[in-house]
């Protein structure tokens, strides 16, 4: 529940000067279903460190700096095509940056502070017109 | 003090199961009223036992004194007594609007696949005549949107708000999909590249053009909806139905299933503005005013329209014969449109709408 | 659902399996950029109506992108999916009475939720399809359009549930006059009305897309869903989750125009931090309400307003912003001390309000039991300093109302009961003649900014003295205008109510009725 290094009572930090901010972990909260489940498996096996906690009626998806969703990843788990873009019809809830939002078949999500730079995203790749 | 909006006042324990203004009325209210009226406006609504009709009392939003720019934006020159009456009579509503475009898109696409795949090739006359006709459309269909977005911002009635939305955002449908069969098309034939030059300085698309920026520079609402739907569809989407029809004889049911499809959005378009107009010119208290005005804006847009059929449309003798256009356009402005007219009770502004 | 969706062999002539979505985003540029000209017939000036013009300076607006890229082929498809699980669940609700499994303690939040989110989606509407026109940024425009069907969908959605649910409550019956003049609705109403009434279209992607959507709606429609379940409620579970999706998309393109505007040009940073500050505090007002049905309504608590706030706002939002945006030029919202300090009051101070005023409300309240003092004691150390007497007197019999008119805030509409009601801070402020009152720093702060926007607002207090609405002492007037039953059936205790007599479903834990 709490953060990185929890919340806890003291907030004071939160409004000291010298505070910059510390990042939580690179969360999604998906609507629960075979689906989701399927996107937790394939989140799994791209990424390290990562938690799946449920709730009622969702689950958690979260891991330290970056979240990566493959789309062959959900459909070895799925057993089934998936179209990259459902995801977005579960997603009720993240935290970070969604800098891929089924691009190439790729979900991202990250941080986009001074130490990290946003992965190329699909760029306009216009048809010859 | 009295207040006129009352409940029932009768003690707890009987589910009602209806809204307060909807008791004592004889039709039963639809869904599509439930789910439209009131949610988008100050309005409260007076109950039948006050009145002999259900009413509407509109309030000023809280704020009344940040009027952005020129006061009043959400007041037009058109009057009405009870905005939120009014009713769509296709009774889109959001869950049955995305349900039915869906089906639409799966439909356009399912046929464009065919087509593609039976490999028959239109006539080159035909693809040249597209090469200028089609692509460029995107922009006059864009300029609906934007005009319509502005309308949703001000106007003070839910019903007629979700009517706008759900036609907005039929012209963004129109706008992808005129893409995508120009990008489909250009990849077959070439030459479906030069729209944009066509449209800046093309002479046939310059009264399209011209429409399209002064619509947009409009601030009365009620002028954005009588400019956008009873001049300008009116007139152009006849010509693009006929394109239609040219389409499928000339062996493009790519193009022809597309046209039809969205043709049906502007139908429905056409339905909501009778309506809409209907309701405007039959107003006891506003109705001779309305048709004043709607008059004065018809007869500053009514040519401008013509004009731009008149640009665009003769395109098509090149591949229907010569003579195609002028029976065309005899037809349209000579039958077709003062019968709208007349439909809508407007048979008094058929003058504004005399055009050489 | 299906990968079957759609198919590029449409553009493309060959079946590619899993690269539909990519056809449509390669044409994202043209169906956003290009679609804008230089005028010849009008000027610019004139197009771009003055009235709307951003304060914001960009070198390049096509430097703003929306990370989803949506096309309106697969945002029918996908929508017209969620509509039809809503659509369904409804009618399994009524075949299978589903109804009764949801706690009538519970209900009575569902009460208050539909009627303020309702006009509130619908207002937040009108600022979108202001933005998606005036915005220069052509994706920005774009996703903002989608935004305006997004809050149309779920404007209509609360009614959609209001019409089921008015079989079972005639809480809902006359909705659009409690959103006009209902003293507790008119915290939900100034906020929206606010937000909507923005001259920047920029602000509002600031005021709804990243402080409402990505700061604090998890807390309404993530936190409160569980609750919602955990207490027989599966249709708001379902609701406020589909919304939910809806509004991730929002908060990335607030995510998107925050960074952007940021890193365009520095003389943005003192626009943006002064929209953060404004719109998180009248935020932060309003979405206390939100605790109450986690602490409160929920007589199965799986979280508590505390623990919302610290997932959602502290640690979803805040912490990742500063670390994101800081390096930008961003500081903490002005007044995230205040903020903070009232997380662990704010919901009992508001939930003791809605009972001390249960007369004039749409909605029961009641006064938790011992399972529920302990969990409170448990979660909030200091909930005996904050509102102990108060419920030890209710449950010695007193009825707990309060039969005077309160002090409301000029600004953000709550009575004036904050940090502590006890003692709470009142801030007076004189301003062309007439005296203004405010519960807050944030709020007195907010109207000195813009007083021409606020100047001429009146509580429901001042219109009462003004004679523009009845009187207290008026009581059966006061509650048909309002919108409610002028005999009072409408709020109250719950435990004193027909409805709790007659309620046929689940009744939670049974308090001893005085």
């Amino acid at each position: 529940m709490a953060g990185r290094n929890g919340v806890g009572d003291d907030l004071s930090r939160y409004t000291s000067d010298d505070w910059t901010g510390e990042y939580s972990r690179i969360s999604v909260d998906l609507q629960d279903g075979d689906e989701a489940r399927a996107i937790a498996v394939a989140a799994e096996a791209e990424n390290d460190d990562v938690e799946v906690i449920e709730s009622l009626g969702y689950i958690t998806v979260r891991c330290p700096d970056r979240l990566v969703i493959r789309q062959e990843a959900v459909e070895e788990a799925l057993g089934r095509p998936w179209n990259p873009r459902d995801l977005q019809a579960l997603l009720s809830a993240y935290a970070g940056n969604i800098t891929s939002a089924g691009q190439d078949g790729l979900w991202v999500l990250e941080w986009l502070g001074r130490d990290s730079k946003p992965e190329a995203t699909g760029q306009d790749r216009e048809a010859s017109v | 003090m009295k207040v006129e909006n009352l409940g029932s006042g009768r003690p707890g324990g009987k589910i009602e199961k209806t809204y307060v203004w909807n008791r004592g009325r004889k039709k039963r209210a639809s869904e599509y009223e439930e789910l439209t009226q009131f949610y988008s406006t100050p309005a409260v609504p007076f109950l039948p036992t006050q009145k002999s009709h259900p009413a509407v009392s509109p309030l000023p939003w809280h704020y009344t004194a940040t009027r952005i720019g020129p006061p009043d934006l959400d007041r037009s020159r058109l009057q009405y007594e009870a905005w939120e009456l009014f009713v769509d009579p296709d009774e889109i509503h959001y869950s049955n609007y995305v349900a039915t475009q869906w089906d639409k898109e799966r439909h356009v696409n399912e046929a464009q696949r065919d087509a593609e795949l039976l490999q028959v090739d239109p006539t080159s006359t035909w693809v040249e005549f597209l090469r200028r006709f089609l692509p460029p459309l995107r922009y006059s269909k864009w300029s609906r949107v934007t005009a319509l977005q502005y309308v949703i911002r001000f106007v003070p009635s839910s019903t007629v708000d979700a009517a706008v939305a759900f036609q907005a955002f039929d012209e963004l449908r129109a706008v992808q999909r005129i893409i995508r069969r120009s990008i489909q098309l250009h990849d077959r034939f070439g030459g479906f590249d030069d729209y944009r030059t066509n449209w800046l300085d093309g002479p046939e698309w310059q009264p399209a053009r011209e429409y399209a920026e002064r619509l947009n520079i409009l601030r009365d609402w009620g002028e954005i909806i009588i400019a956008c739907n009873l001049c300008l569809e009116p007139l152009i989407e006849p010509l693009v139905e006929e394109v239609g029809r040219l389409a499928a004889t000339n062996g493009d049911l790519a193009t022809s299933t597309m046209v039809s499809s969205l043709l049906t959005d502007e139908l429905r378009h056409r339905r909501w503005t009778d309506a809409f107009v209907r309701m405007l010119v039959d107003s006891e208290e506003f109705g001779e005013s309305n048709r004043e005005v709607i008059g004065e804006w018809l007869s500053v847009w009514y040519p401008r329209a013509v004009a731009l059929i008149r640009g665009i449309g003769p395109l098509i003798d090149g591949i229907g014969g010569s003579g195609r256009y002028a029976a065309f356009e005899d037809d349209l402005l000579g039958k077709q449109y003062p019968a709208l007219l007349d439909r809508v009770g407007l048979v008094s502004v058929l003058d504004s709408v005399r055009v050489q | 659902m299906s990968g079957t969706a759609f198919d590029s062999s449409v553009l493309r002539g060959v079946d590619v399996k899993g690269a539909t979505a990519d056809a449509l985003y390669q044409q994202y540029g043209l169906t956003t950029k290009d679609l804008t000209w230089e005028p010849s017939y009008v000027s610019q000036a004139e197009l771009d109506h003055s009235e709307f013009a951003t304060r914001v300076h960009f070198k390049d607006w096509d430097n703003f992108e929306d990370p989803f890229r949506l096309h309106y082929e697969d945002y029918c498809r996908v929508q017209s999916e969620k509509e039809s699980v809503l659509a369904e669940q409804r009618k399994l609700a009524a075949r299978f009475k589903d109804v009764d499994a949801i706690d009538i303690h519970w209900l009575q939040g569902m009460k208050l939720f539909y009627p303020a989110a309702c006009n509130s989606e619908a207002e937040a509407h009108r600022g979108h399809a202001a933005l998606a026109r005036f915005s220069p940024s052509a994706s920005m425009s774009m996703a903002a359009f989608y935004q305006v069907l997004d809050e149309i969908r779920h404007a209509q959605m609360d009614l959609a549930a209001m019409r089921f649910l008015r079989n079972y409550t005639n809480a809902f019956e006359n909705w659009p006059l409690m959103y006009q003049h209902q003293w507790v609705l008119q915290t939900f109403r100034s906020l929206f009305e606010d937000m909507m009434m923005v001259e920047d279209p920029f602000e509002m992607a600031i005021n709804t897309n990243l402080t409402l959507e990505l700061g604090y709606s998890n807390m309404l429609f993530v936190a409160t869903p569980t609750a919602a379940v955990a207490n027989g409620d599966r249709l708001y579970g379902q609701h406020a989750l589909s919304t939910q999706s809806d509004e991730t998309r929002h908060a990335a393109l607030g995510q998107a125009a925050i960074r952007t505007l940021l890193e365009e040009d520095e003389r943005n940073v003192p626009i943006v931090q002064r929209w953060l500050d404004k719109w998180t505090w009248r935020h932060h007002r309003v979405f206390g309400v939100n605790g109450i049905f986690l602490d409160y309504f929920a007589k199965n608590k799986p979280m508590s307003h505390r623990q919302a706030v610290d997932k959602y706002f502290i640690e979803g939002y805040i912490e990742g912003m500063l670390e994101d945006y800081g390096p930008l030029g961003l500081k903490p919202p002005r007044f995230l001390e205040d903020i903070l300090r009232e997380r662990d009051t704010q919901s009992h101070i508001v939930y003791k309000l809605a009972h001390q005023y249960k007369y004039i409300n749409f909605f029961c309240t009641f006064a938790p039991d011992e399972e529920d003092k302990a969990w409170l004691r448990n979660e909030y150390p200091n909930w005996d300093a904050v509102v102990g007497k108060y419920w030890e007197a209710v449950e010695a019999g007193d009825s707990g109302d309060v039969m005077g008119l309160p002090l409301i805030c000029n600004l953000c509409h709550f009575p004036c009961i904050f940090p502590d009601p006890d003692t709470p801070q009142i801030f007076r402020h004189e301003h062309n003649g007439r005296t203004y009152w405010f519960c807050s720093q944030g709020c007195k702060w907010i109207f000195e900014q813009e007083p021409q926007k606020y100047q001429d607002d009146y509580t429901l207090v001042e219109l009462i003295f003004a004679g523009r609405a009845p009187v207290l002492t008026d009581i059966e007037n006061l509650l048909q205008y309002m919108g409610l039953r002028p005999d009072g059936s409408s709020g109250g205790d719950l435990y004193l109510s027909e409805e709790w007599r007659n309620w046929k479903g689940n009744r939670g834990r049974v308090s001893s009725v005085r």
